[in-house]
């Protein structure tokens, strides 16, 4: 993910010189071909980074169009008010690029998650916010999103690729992707965590449960139609994050629903109300989060199907 | 010394900023009292930016970091032409393009939207680094606060400037020295440790600016440059000065009576 980022910029930077791209300290030696072909637009900010996302916005100001690059709660978290006031509150067109969402930095302890990014990024005016499983989305996500004008774009390049192919056509900002038709529980989801939607929907097709399983790169704006057909029909949702259940995608499932005719019943299984303080690989700590594979099982199973 | 066609402009620029004020009920007196001479200056005899066009690329660009200044940057801006002077006292009231803290979205010549402290050096770097990309030789003054200087972001920004070898960056800091419970540190000595230029000048001195401003505007630096306006909060009304009751106080009729008295 981290390398198709690096190839995409490189490739969009030689065709638009507007580009400029900054980084604090962390993914500089990633891209390095970037600084080699483009001198002069790209910035090594170092361990600044409010001050760099304020010195991405004074460069939008001057007409470039900034990628500011770092680890999620530095480059989100800690300076969430230049995002909010000198992009968002000035209008400008720039772009966060973070890794390590989620708790893609499952052993590094608290400090490195970060469960709030997607919520924090929505609460922006006029922003856009993309959750992103597999390389093949950073390329055509970032090619048609980064140089709207007035637009802030979030990019949350996922740690581990989710490994279901996903077509280019299929990808366009504001849209989800129906990954596959089922009849009685819609599966809800983003990021790398489509991996485990796909395990639990092959488990649950052996006990006769059909599945839908939705896929949204696209976070904010977030497809609403895809999301209340599939909910007409199937009368029953479980949303799938690694981030907080309050303000991501859960919040964004439940504001497309409100006020529908059907009745719903939904899961949202994402980050409860607590700090994950354990350490291991990602998928124990998704599995202490309760949003792996049995997790969506047991959510099933409490909707009342098999 | 202010000359003398100067600080009756100015007399009435501080008239203006008590009648907006007063007729609000809300805005920071003092506070645009300590940076109006610098403002006047910067846009009188410094920068080079045109009122007919005020988004003109080739311009010096003026960043109020201190956004609860901007009291005084609308009637300069107005002074100098930007927008007409008549809705000034509209400040604060709904449907105003005139905020407690300005929005460049809205004014004519405000260059960004300030109001959280520690953020306009930091898009003045980004500015400065932009322009030296487009090859634009103006500069990008930032007016910020001495208590402003107690942010975290503003010293990753003076560092941020130092790394990228700005030399089309000044911050003017007005020194008014308000933030009482602070350690007096020297700013001066501080900023050259960082290996930026320095300048010292009175900041209530029409002709002191001019002579510390206008050449390290026009022309050419070898580095970030630091300017310590020293000022005093509230400048130009006796009661004001050393007051800290008046920090965001409203003057009742007789006080705003007694006060443009007080500058004729």
């Amino acid at each position: 993910m981290r390398s198709q980022f690096a190839r995409t910029i490189l490739d969009v930077g030689l065709s638009d010189p507007r580009l400029t791209v900054l980084v604090g300290d962390i993914g500089a030696f990633g891209l390095r071909d970037f600084a080699r072909q483009c001198p002069g637009r790209f910035f090594n900010i170092g361990i600044r980074e409010q001050a760099m996302t304020g010195a991405a916005a004074g460069m939008a100001l001057a007409g470039f169009i900034p990628v500011v690059h770092s680890i999620t709660p530095f480059v989100v978290e800690r300076c969430f008010e230049q995002i909010k006031d000198d992009f968002g509150y000035h209008r400008l067109n720039g772009n966060i690029v973070s890794v390590g969402g989620g708790i893609d930095y499952a052993a590094l302890g608290c400090t490195h998650h970060s469960y709030s990014d997607i919520a924090m990024l929505r609460s922006i005016p006029g922003s856009r916010v993309f959750s992103l499983g597999s390389p093949i989305e950073v390329d055509t996500l970032f090619r048609e999103a980064y140089a709207v004008p007035g637009t802030l774009n979030y990019f949350r390049l996922g740690g581990r690729p989710h490994g279901f192919p996903i077509e280019a056509s299929d990808l366009k900002i504001g849209r989800g992707i129906k990954i596959r038709e089922g009849r009685h529980v819609s599966l809800a989801t983003m990021g790398p965590l489509l991996g485990f939607a796909c395990q639990a929907a092959d488990e649950l097709a052996v006990r006769d449960v059909s599945a839908e399983i939705l896929y949204f790169p696209t976070v904010k704006p977030f497809d609403r139609e895809l999301l209340r057909s599939s909910a007409e029909k199937t009368r029953r949702i479980v949303i799938i994050e690694d981030h907080s259940v309050n303000g991501g995608l859960a919040d964004e499932v439940r504001q497309a629903i409100e006020g529908s005719e059907t009745s719903v019943r939904i899961k949202a299984l994402g980050i409860q109300d607590q700090f994950l303080r354990d350490y291991g690989s990602f998928d124990h700590l998704a599995g202490v989060a309760g949003i792996d594979a049995p997790a969506i099982l047991r959510a099933v199973a409490g909707l009342g199907l098999p | 010394m202010t000359p003398a066609g100067d600080q009756q402009v100015l007399n009435e620029l501080r008239g203006t900023i008590l009648r907006m004020v007063y007729h609000a009920r809300e805005g920071h007196i003092p506070s645009a009292f300590s940076v109006v001479d610098i403002l006047y200056t910067l846009y009188r005899y410094c920068l080079r930016v045109d009122p007919a066009h005020p988004d003109r690329e080739d311009r010096d660009y003026f960043l109020l970091s201190k956004g609860h200044s901007g009291t005084a940057l609308y009637p300069v801006l107005a002074h100098f032409g930007f927008f007409e002077a008549d809705s000034l006292l509209q400040y604060c009231k709904p449907g105003s393009r005139f905020g407690g803290h300005p929005d460049a979205l809205k004014v004519p010549g405000v260059e960004i939207c300030s109001g959280s402290l520690g953020h306009g050096i930091a898009m003045g770097v980004g500015l400065g680094l932009g322009l030296r990309l487009k090859n634009i030789t103006k500069k990008v003054v930032v007016l910020v606060g001495d208590g402003e200087m107690e942010e975290g972001s503003f010293w990753e920004s003076i560092m941020m400037a130092r790394n990228t070898g700005l030399t089309n960056l000044i911050v003017i800091a007005d020194c008014n020295n308000s933030q009482g419970y602070s350690h007096p540190f020297d700013f001066i000595r501080i900023l050259q440790s960082f290996d930026w230029a320095t300048a010292e000048v009175n900041g209530h001195d029409v002709e002191a600016l001019e002579a510390t401003l206008r050449p390290l505007i026009h022309g050419p630096l070898t580095s970030p440059t630091f300017v310590a306006a020293r000022t005093r909060k509230g400048h130009g009304i006796a009661r004001f000065v050393g007051e800290h009751a008046w920090h965001r106080r409203t003057p009742t009729e007789s006080e705003l009576r007694e006060c443009l008295e007080e500058l004729k």
